[in-house]
């Protein structure tokens, strides 16, 4: 794989986690540093949605015991955390 | 006996004993005592007078309930306040409750100067510094005394009034026209409570409890209140880690805790992680619940992960004093059981009455009616809302009863326990804040974009209990694109609590055969 695409599937897939959040959450695209549970977007029960919405969305499952509330803290790093998880289940698709 | 005795009487007893725990932070008794008592006397040398309400623009911290109790102390009637609601809806709380005090801590300071700047009417209210450190620099008027002031102060056991008829607090709750409505509670509503809960759930001294409400939350009463009756060591749990189900447990576990009270929602999330460790939490006793209905899914993995625990759910509305009925969950209720709001406290009656105000027969839903000691006088001076709420009524054996209409529906079951079946209005529970749709609906109306909306309950069937739905159509269709907008305006308005979490844009809305928006319909359709 080239650099560049790599790249390009980072900025789509930051897209549709934005587009993901935002729809989740009802508001309007923000900062993707920005703090969503300082800022109130993000609280306990809107929480659980954003994960159900996730899971959804990219095929992924989110295991209760690994969850880390500072990969939900922005748009970033919560991109970050699907980077992970779906190159976690393409390796194991590829092994399998 | 006053609010204030019970704290009083554990410094004499045992002063050395923590009373409260946050975080790397502890007070004892004794301190407890001594701090509430210099505060008392500064509040009656400045002039506070008996029935003076002094409001609380602060963190749920160990300092914050020396202000309780000094206060009360003092004669004062303290109006804990939500430093995270709208400057809109504070300014309105405030208003009404005709302030003749207002504690800051430094955690609010930086709300209270914006509140000042837009609300006229909070500036006029002479403040107190309440935080260790020295006061940040202000915009208007220097404090009357700080936090600091008050050590210098005689310890002097103040007790101003001893008529426990006397209010002790008022707490502001949700109205329908978005004007928050003001309950008065009395030192003996208190105290009629926490005699009862402290006997039947036998709480020790040196038992670690915990207070996970807000302040401004009557559940936090029986937390402050249960553990200083009992001599306990009051654990107050942060804010910022109700969203962190493995913090969450952490607390449970490494701070020993023996009686958890909570609205079932911070469970139900706790049970949706599974968090509950293999082997529980092996000091936890009693857990107990109240707010809401817990949803059974979560309340059946906390039973299977707890055997040994005491599962008590608790009921009642603000207006009759944290609590009126209890029930023990006995064994893991079966996934088609109800469970019971159950019987009524020692001191309270439970009615379940029809239109004519009979009594009506067993397993026949009616309005759900509370009598005895836990009722309050009244919202704070709306003598009209008072009289749409309490009435009297003239009891089988003749006598003259003063009765408060919950607005729930109920029914008493074969076993003679009381059944909960949902609200007569627009009122709901959601993760345990109370919430009138009609303040959302009329927040949502001072925007000129929507033609029509409804604010409705929407119950998923999983562990979140009631949401809110929002159906709305707007000026132009948009798809779904003026819902961010809209909701991004109601977070200056009303709490964050309220903010509907599900947005539907309709053509027009469903109406029924009399021309009424049909509501069921309408959360049927979120609910899908």
């Amino acid at each position: 794989m080239s650099k560049e695409m790599t790249i390009d599937s980072n900025v789509n897939m930051r897209k549709k986690v934005t587009s993901v959040v935002c729809e989740t959450l009802t508001m309007e695209e923000v900062d993707p540093e920005q703090d969503l549970i300082e800022s109130g977007y993000l609280d306990s029960l809107a929480l659980i949605q954003v994960m159900v919405a996730l899971e959804e969305a990219f095929d992924i499952t989110i295991e209760p015991e690994e969850m880390d509330m500072e990969d939900y803290r922005s748009i970033a790093s919560i991109s970050r955390l699907i980077t992970r998880l779906t190159s976690e289940s393409e390796e194991f698709h590829n092994h399998g | 006996m006053m609010i204030y005795d019970w704290s009083r009487n554990q410094a004499q007893k045992n002063g050395q004993q923590t009373a409260i725990t946050l975080e790397d932070e502890r007070i004892t008794y004794q301190t407890l005592e001594t701090e509430s008592n210099q505060l008392a006397g500064t509040l009656i040398n400045i002039g506070l007078k008996p029935g003076d309400r002094v409001g609380l623009l602060m963190e749920k911290k160990p300092a914050t309930i020396i202000a309780i109790l000094g206060i009360s102390k003092a004669g004062g009637v303290y109006i804990p306040l939500d430093g995270h609601s709208p400057p809109e809806r504070l300014a309105k709380i405030i208003s009404a409750s005709d302030l003749s005090l207002l504690f800051v801590d430094s955690d609010n300071f930086q709300s209270y100067q914006s509140l000042m700047q837009q609300e006229a009417v909070i500036s006029s209210v002479p403040w107190i510094w309440w935080s260790a450190d020295s006061p940040l620099k202000s915009a208007g008027e220097v404090p009357q005394f700080c936090y600091k002031d008050v050590k210098k102060h005689e310890n002097v056991p103040h007790q101003i009034i001893r008529n426990s008829k006397a209010p002790a607090y008022i707490l502001f709750t949700s109205g329908t026209t978005g004007q928050p409505k003001g309950v008065v509670i009395s030192h003996r509503n208190i105290i009629t409570f926490i005699n009862w809960a402290v006997a039947y759930f036998q709480m020790k001294a040196g038992e670690n409890t915990t207070c996970h409400s807000p302040l401004h939350f009557d559940l936090s009463t029986f937390d402050i209140y249960g553990a200083f009756a009992a001599g306990a060591n009051l654990h107050l749990v942060p804010s910022d880690i109700s969203v962190n189900p493995k913090k969450l447990s952490a607390f449970i576990m490494d701070n020993e805790i023996d009686q958890w009270f909570s609205v079932p929602s911070a469970l139900s999330y706790l049970a949706r992680f599974k968090a509950i460790p293999d082997g529980g939490y092996p000091k936890l006793k009693r857990l107990l619940w109240c707010g809401e209905v817990f949803p059974l899914p979560a309340l059946q993995y906390w039973m299977e992960s707890l055997p040994g625990v005491q599962f008590t759910n608790l009921y009642g509305p603000t207006e009759t004093t944290i609590a009126s009925s209890y029930y023990t969950v006995p064994e893991i209720p079966a996934d088609d059981e109800e469970v019971p709001i159950g019987s009524p406290c020692e001191g309270e009656k439970l009615l379940v009455l029809n239109d004519q105000m009979q009594e009506v027969p067993a397993e026949e839903t009616g309005d759900l009616y509370i009598a005895g000691q836990g009722l309050s006088q009244g919202y704070w001076r709306d003598s009209e809302k008072t009289r749409e709420a309490f009435s009297r009524f003239v009891n089988r054996n003749g006598k003259r009863e003063r009765i408060y209409k919950t607005g729930d529906l109920a029914s008493v079951g074969k076993d003679g326990l009381i059944y909960f079946h949902g609200r007569a209005d627009y009122q709901i529970k959601s993760r345990g804040y109370r919430i009138e749709l009609g303040e959302i609906e009329s927040a949502l109306g001072e925007s000129d974009d929507l033609l029509e909306y409804a604010v409705v309950p929407v119950q998923k069937q999983g562990f979140e209990g009631t949401t809110i739905g929002c159906a709305y159509v707007g000026k132009e269709k948009l798809n779904g694109k003026l819902a961010p907008a809209i909701k991004k305006r109601l977070r200056e308005k009303i709490p964050s609590y309220m903010i509907p979490q599900y947005w539907m844009e309709f053509d027009k809305l469903p109406r029924n055969g009399n021309g009424k928006i049909d509501r069921k319909k309408l959360s049927m359709q979120f609910e899908k």
